[in-house]
């Protein structure tokens, strides 16, 4: 054929022609896919969502999760956290400044710094800075095992032997 | 003034706040509908989640700049209160979100409100294989109608990075759906 009188500058990129069928099969192919998602919504689902939605927007939000203070957790790592200020405080009991400092921190600032996982304490760490009158005078939750409830296991449970040795 | 930003003004003030969100409510549920159920799958976790955003959008209104469109600034939050609500869901079964995904999937045979066929459910793994990002790319583009531009303004990306990654998808999704056609027509 013969070539054309004018050109018109434009180019095609290297193998634009070759790899053309490839492309439109890719095309074809992807053009074969459904077109609709499949999900459907239930009838009249639409038709009374302001309502539900402005009604919800009326009710309070919801409480935030309440965390006790009062747990045992919470009291060994506060015990252990007053006795280990104590032993800084008398180290460094000229330092002025630094009491001063010591006083300004609050219980809570201290508490929300080991609850964020800043100071990871392991439980017998805590149990070896407690000494024996730290340890009575802690409230242990002894009603988990009563002893109407031990006795019953005992009963339910009994092992000869062991009742042979006493 | 146009029709939405009268709408933004009305939603910001006191007295006519509660209309305007009635109306806001009427015009968007579905789109915004569509846009959450394409990522969590199930109604009723949609249903939770579009609630949820409209009642971000009612409460965070004052913080909407106007810089961007209404729509747009509520794609983002129903986008990101439906990636959230999966995150949420995936921590809570301390299983992975691609699991999480997979587990919605495998429901929708037996879902009422899910009347594809096999094909489709093919479809939904396919796009489920896809990394996160690709996936809200190809659901939006490929079952919506978003222009290039507006979804880049949805997803705060460049037209040249969706347009790459969309294209990207439907070579993934395709040949997904191909090669287990294959094995589920040996079947």
């Amino acid at each position: 054929m013969k070539d054309k009188k004018q050109k018109s500058g434009f180019k095609v990129p290297k193998n634009y022609f070759d790899d053309f069928d490839k492309h439109i099969f890719k095309k074809i192919e992807s053009e074969n896919l459904p077109k609709q998602t499949g999900f459907v919504v239930p009838n009249g689902y639409f038709d009374n969502l302001e309502d539900t939605i402005l009604q919800n927007l009326n009710t309070e939000p919801k409480p935030h999760r309440h965390i006790s203070l009062n747990s045992r957790r919470t009291w060994v790592y506060l015990t252990t956290i007053a006795a280990c200020l104590a032993i800084i405080v008398s180290m460094l009991i000229r330092d002025e400044s630094f009491i001063k400092q010591m006083e300004s921190l609050k219980i809570v600032t201290i508490e929300n710094y080991i609850d964020e996982g800043y100071l990871d304490l392991e439980s017998y760490e805590v149990l070896a800075l407690l000494d024996d009158e730290d340890l009575a005078s802690m409230n242990f939750e002894s009603d988990v095992f009563s002893e109407e409830l031990l006795e019953n296991y005992l009963l339910d449970n009994s092992i000869e032997e062991t009742l042979l040795i006493e | 003034m146009t029709e939405e930003k009268s709408l933004v003004r009305a939603l910001k003030s006191d007295t006519e706040k509660e209309v305007a969100f009635r109306i806001l409510v009427s015009q968007y549920k579905e789109r915004l509908y569509w846009q959450i159920r394409k990522i969590v799958l199930d109604h009723d976790d949609t249903d939770d989640v579009l609630q949820n955003t409209f009642i971000k959008i009612f409460r965070n209104i004052h913080s909407f700049k106007e810089d961007s469109k209404l729509y747009t600034w509520m794609y983002r939050i129903a986008t990101n209160e439906a990636i959230t609500f999966i995150n949420k869901k995936a921590k809570m079964a301390q299983i992975t979100i691609e699991d999480v995904k997979n587990r919605a999937i495998d429901n929708l045979e037996s879902d009422v409100y899910f009347e594809g066929d096999a094909i489709q459910i093919q479809l939904h793994r396919a796009i489920a294989s896809l990394p996160a990002r690709q996936q809200l790319i190809f659901s939006m583009k490929y079952f919506e109608e978003h222009t290039f531009i507006e979804l880049s303004k949805i997803l705060d990306t460049s037209v040249g990075g969706l347009k790459s990654s969309y294209h990207i998808a439907v070579k993934k999704v395709t040949a997904y759906v191909k090669a287990n056609e294959m094995s589920f027509n040996n079947k």
